[in-house]
């Protein structure tokens, strides 16, 4: 009666015993070999070169982790590649299978050479989707080997092309002839005039004409960009041009200017202290949080506290402004004598900005 | 003459949804299995070390809901912070703790009164105060009006400012790795992948399980945290992996949701209206993006994000487990509309029918085949020794469930010591006896709460140790 079931239990049992082996044997097999792609016999350090061109050039789905193996191996060939290596490599990076271009483009890009660069910049070119990691592998090539290739993008390639050049480019540190950046504050694509604003202060030395004129750009993510490059830039005389942005309809472009203007010291403040009065109150609780992060308004409040007429002013004007949260906090913060307030390296009277 | 009829058809009906619900679990891990191996090659085939310091990888705003936490949340935080990712941010938001949830973290962080205009995409209960790390200026606290984690969760979401968000528990600690584990799939593919969880490891005090090191961590001495892991290994590496692979991830779990913002905002942020917020959330995202027609991707992975407190005691983790099943049970019944309809695809043809089984019919299901089993074998109908290779074989059953769910574990993560490992393995078999009842108990409290309308939240106690 019982025959059945047990045969069953016998059979479930001995699935367990091989699952539980597997566990073992798992641990075990994988500790001999780390550092390999695991999984994958086909191809080891051993495999002669020609073989492994052969697997590297397999294209079937189920072979692509020795495909990418292979990509390895050849990628980390220390003497000079040959034809079909450098084919195998390129035709990896247009595959149509995701797993093996990323796995290309890591072996790729641990090379570091100018083969590499040269693999990497046709991948930015080609790939339509996932180039924010082809442009992460570029940022790690040497800047001499990527630069000259990324600007010749620059001219009439695709509009997500030339983003991903310029931001590449911007990262690297490399400048861009005025020339140049005068194209590009005419590109009809957003983004690129966007990429641009984010780079201009690498890749001028005088981004401020460039910038202020992005700053009053259509799309609200340029201006964005202009206005958090100015503060990075540190272009003070752009200071009344980053309040403007303060009534920016997008709250985005207000936040980018809030921290501009923090970013330019006493002529944000000098911005966000006119501004306080401002008809537009999301200007105004922008302009009382420069003050803030600025730690302007710390300074008042230790001012005030001790007596001082021009900072209860301010703090008048603030609680005006933006309600009484942001003073009430301050307060908090240094104390309400003020015997907390951390002193910035500021040798100047402390309400300068002010008066 | 009919009862006996009548018993021999319930035997017979036991035996076929055991059968049924065996075969799907079988299935499941089967395609798990799959799944999971070839997310572990393909993240050994991809080099992410670029990533880890790259402008252009994606930000990331993570969300702290901390009601009474003073005892994990500054080791969570810390966790948070000590990430390697090149740009994030974390907000937490102290939901009116009563306890010094906030003094803590003030103490921790060195936090200063901060005054900060933000968005306020959702309504929320009011927020007393805002605080800025002095030390770290990525910190950002929030001291509100109790209001739940949802409305805590909501009010983090108004200050987040990065793309994506990542809602953690106040007793998640995560690795140092977590974040980039978490958007590996999100970078290759921003723009379908919207909803990204993991596995995390069950420990009584996870600060300490977290600093063991790869290849020597431990699981946790206590049977009863043993048999959670083995319970999260389970859910996340034999059934959510699955559900990955065909796009029905029917929870983005609480202790480790990541989201892209965007579709936060075009549902309508965290609900307040159910017991917890991270089923409900799947669903209604699935619901929103299946009824447009959207393209999307919500994931689970196998890769062991961090680490998460568990009960200790049989009675906190019946509470625990009964609010669980209150919330699949309010989740299921609010989304039932989409239950066999082909228009939500794999979510209504494959998920909830699955879900139903397991989840919602599973509790009375399994307690009445006991007690039909038994009545069988007490009138002779049933073969005492049929019975008992019944229940032996669905013990061998679940342990090799469990095999296959270290097997995943280990070959993702390399993290626990091998003998740790058979120790969970050896414990699969025991699950059916010595856990799984307990389960059942808390299922069984978690309908009743339900039909009697009950949403609290039912918190177990944090396990004893120092507040930080």
């Amino acid at each position: 009666m019982a025959a059945a079931p047990l045969l069953i239990l016998l059979a479930f049992s001995l699935a367990w015993a091989i699952t539980f082996a597997a566990v073992i044997a798992g641990r075990l097999r994988v500790a001999r070999d780390p550092g390999r792609l695991r999984g994958v016999r086909r191809v080891t350090a051993a495999t002669p070169r020609s073989r492994r061109v052969r697997l590297a050039t397999d294209r079937r789905r189920r072979r692509r982790w020795s495909r990418i193996e292979a990509l390895r191996l050849i990628a980390e060939t220390s003497t000079p590649l040959r034809v079909a290596e450098r084919q195998a490599l390129a035709d990896a990076l247009a595959d149509r299978n995701e797993d093996v271009r990323l796995g290309a483009l890591a072996a790729v890009s641990a090379r570091a050479d100018e083969l590499a660069a040269k693999l990497l910049v046709t991948a930015l070119v080609e790939w339509r989707t996932g180039r924010a990691r082809v442009a992460t592998e570029l940022q790690r090539q040497p800047r001499e080997h990527v630069g000259p290739l990324l600007e010749e993008l620059l001219g009439d390639g695709p509009p997500d092309v030339k983003f991903w050049a310029l931001q590449v480019i911007g990262r690297s540190g490399s400048s861009l002839s005025w020339t140049a950046i005068t194209e590009l504050l005419d590109d009809p694509s957003p983004n690129v005039r966007a990429a641009l604003a984010e780079g201009l202060p690498v890749f001028y030395r005088r981004p401020a004409i460039a910038l202020r004129r992005l700053l009053a750009d259509d799309e609200w993510y340029v201006r964005v960009h202009a206005a958090r490059a100015l503060g990075e830039a540190g272009v003070t005389r752009a200071a009344p041009a980053v309040a403007e942005l303060l009534r920016d309809p997008s709250w985005w472009v207000r936040d980018a200017a809030e921290k501009a203007l923090v970013a330019l010291g006493k002529a944000g403040v000098r911005e966000a202290l006119r501004l306080l009065d401002d008809g537009d109150p999301f200007a105004r609780d922008s302009a009382a949080e420069v003050l803030q992060e600025s730690g302007y308004l710390d300074r008042c409040v230790v001012a005030a506290a001790s007596g001082d007429a021009e900072a209860a002013g301010v703090l008048a004007r603030v609680r005006g402004a933006a309600g009484d949260a942001l003073v009430e906090s301050a307060v908090a913060r240094v104390g309400p004598g003020g015997e907390t307030v951390r002193d910035d390296a500021d040798d100047e009277p402390r309400l300068a900005v002010a008066s | 003459m009919t009862l006996e009829v009548g018993l021999r058809w319930a035997v017979y009906a036991c035996f076929g949804y055991l059968a049924v619900i065996y075969t799907s679990y079988f299935a499941l891990a089967a395609v798990s299995l799959f799944e999971g191996v070839f997310r572990a090659r393909q993240r050994d085939a991809e080099d992410l070390a670029g990533a880890f310091d790259s402008h252009f990888t994606i930000p990331v705003s993570v969300l702290f809901a901390a009601y009474n936490e003073e005892v994990p949340i500054v080791n969570a935080v810390r966790s948070v912070l000590a990430n390697q990712y090149p740009e994030f941010e974390v907000i937490v938001v102290s939901d009116g703790s009563t306890d010094r949830t906030l003094d803590v973290l003030r103490e921790a962080f060195q936090l200063e009164p901060r005054h900060i205009f933000y968005r306020k995409r959702f309504e929320t209960e009011p927020v007393r105060g805002t605080y800025r790390s002095a030390t770290d200026p990525r910190l950002i606290v929030v001291d509100k009006e109790n209001g739940g984690k949802a409305d805590s969760l909501n009010c983090a979401l108004n200050l987040a400012r990065y793309r994506y968000v990542l809602a953690i528990d106040a007793d998640t600690l995560l690795a140092p790795d977590a974040l980039m584990a978490g958007m590996r799939l999100v970078l290759r593919d921003p723009g379908n992948v919207i909803g990204v969880t993991s596995i995390l490891g069950v420990a009584e005090k996870p600060e300490a399980r977290i600093a063991e090191p790869r290849g020597a961590r431990c699981v946790d001495r206590r049977t009863l945290l043993a048999f959670q892991q083995l319970d999260f290994e389970r859910s996340y590496l034999t059934a959510r992996l699955g559900w990955s692979r065909f796009n029905f991830m029917l929870c983005n779990a609480g202790a480790f949701a990541m989201w892209r913002r965007d579709v936060l905002e075009e549902v309508g942020g965290f609900s307040t209206g159910f017991t917890c917020e991270d089923i409900e959330l799947t669903f209604r995202v699935h619901e929103h993006f299946r009824r447009l027609g959207k393209p999307y991707r919500i994931l689970s992975l196998g890769e062991t994000v961090g680490a998460t407190e568990g009960p200790t005691g049989i009675r906190s983790l019946i509470r625990q487990r009964e609010r669980w099943q209150r919330v699949i049970m309010e989740t299921v019944f609010a989304y039932r509309r989409m239950l066999g309809r082909p228009r939500y695809g794999t979510v209504g043809l494959i998920g909830l029918p699955f879900y139903v089984l397991s989840e919602i019919v599973a509790p009375f299901v399994e307690s009445l085949s006991l007690v039909v089993l038994v009545v069988a074998v007490a009138t002779g109908l049933l073969d005492l020794r049929v019975f008992a290779l019944t229940i032996v074989s669905l013990a061998v059953l679940n342990g090799i469930l469990a095999n296959v769910a270290v097997l995943v574990d280990d070959y993702t993560n390399r993290l626990y010591r091998l003998r740790d490992l058979l120790r969970l393995c050896l414990l699969g078999p025991f699950e059916l006896f010595l856990y799984r009842p307990l389960v059942m108990l808390a299922r069984a409290r978690g309908v009743v709460g339900y039909l009697r309308g009950d949403q609290t939240w039912n918190k177990f106690e944090r396990n004893a140790r120092t507040a930080t």
